[in-house]
């Protein structure tokens, strides 16, 4: 028996990386009868052009499009997120992007050593470490080095056991836990793609 | 009279530390991200009685000055242990605030999270061993 329902699970993002054609099966994942299959998988939706930025394709443009196949199609869709597509030239790993990530690299260190540096003196770190000597010794010295030594090592250490610590495992398939920075970042990339969304989705009309 | 108001004004000034210390474990995530890493959750009670013991007995060793005579080695232990926990405070301040994120997104900079993490490393241990060093050398001249 042939059924007319057509599944659609979109995407929530594509990156690419020249000016095309968007197709359907490039944003989404579609399951229905073999009859329209080739027809709706290649069924092109959004001619992006160059030049870095977004577009956003709605679940109603996609609707739009598979009806103009046929109206009798019942689309289903798995999800309520729209498409976010960017467009970003693709750099690899040319002299320029070395080059910034190392200034990137020298600017973050000179501002993580800043920033322990104020935090030490707002919270008089040296009299702490002082204090923790005269407990532990029973020595009272102006400069305690045999503790703030092994502490500034300590820093180090406590900042790269905070990011990195899951053993890396790369010899079975399974998807591992990311380091917290990563969440860190794709948290925040997701904020700002919803509200491109939401701002495109808010400010489109039915024509 | 005097004293029993002392004593609860006292009780509620030492709660409010206390809370203070357990939200800032709480919110940075520390317990929880070493609770990832052991990969077992049986033991979060026993680190919440370490948190109050840890607390507990500095607070009475600090504020009535005992002192205990040790070897030098154990002041090298506890500076790398406060070292370490320092870093994991400094780790998780930065994550809170958001500022790898916006700087990556704004250079253009992917998968570069180990750079992003070796120089957060070694600026933070420059940037302590300094803080400390540059009183070695005021010392010297």
């Amino acid at each position: 028996m042939q059924t007319n329902i057509v599944l659609i699970q979109p995407k929530s993002k594509v990156i690419i990386h020249e000016s095309k054609e968007i197709l359907i099966k490039d944003i989404a994942l579609i399951e229905c009868d073999s009859k329209y299959r080739q027809a709706i998988l290649n069924l092109p939706i959004l001619f992006v052009d160059e030049g870095s930025g977004y577009n956003v394709i709605h679940l109603i443009d996609i609707a739009q499009k598979i009806n103009s196949i046929d109206v009798n199609l019942d689309i289903r869709f798995i999800g309520t997120e729209d498409i976010l597509i960017e467009f970003a030239y693709h750099h690899g790993n040319s002299f320029l992007t070395i080059i910034k990530s190392f200034i990137i690299a020298f600017f973050i260190a000179i501002c993580a050593g800043a920033a322990i540096m104020n935090f030490h003196a707002d919270i008089n770190m040296l009299s702490v470490l002082r204090n923790i000597n005269k407990i532990l010794t029973g020595k009272e010295v102006t400069i305690p080095y045999i503790t703030a030594i092994p502490y500034s090592i300590g820093v180090g250490v406590g900042v790269y056991v905070f990011f990195n610590f899951i053993a890396k495992n790369k010899r079975n398939k399974k998807i591992q836990m990311p380091s917290p920075l990563k969440i860190e970042i794709s948290s925040y990339t997701k904020t700002m793609e919803d509200y491109v969304k939401t701002e495109s989705k808010n400010n489109k009309s039915t024509n | 009279m005097k004293a029993i108001i002392l004593i609860i004004f006292l009780l509620c000034a030492g709660a409010a530390g206390g809370i203070t210390i357990s939200s800032l474990f709480v919110a940075l995530d520390i317990i929880p991200r070493l609770n990832l890493s052991l990969k077992n959750r049986a033991y979060t009670y026993r680190w919440q009685n370490s948190v109050l013991l840890g607390c507990i007995t500095s607070t009475i060793i600090y504020s009535l000055d005992i002192r205990f005579y040790l070897a030098d080695i154990f002041s090298v232990l506890a500076g790398i242990l406060y070292g370490i926990f320092i870093g994991m405070l400094a780790g998780a301040l930065t994550e809170v605030l958001n500022i790898i994120p916006i700087i990556t997104k704004k250079f253009k900079l992917k998968n570069n999270e180990r750079t992003v993490i070796n120089s957060l490393i070694i600026g933070k241990t420059i940037g302590a061993l300094f803080f400390f060093l540059k009183l070695y050398f005021k010392e010297l001249f």
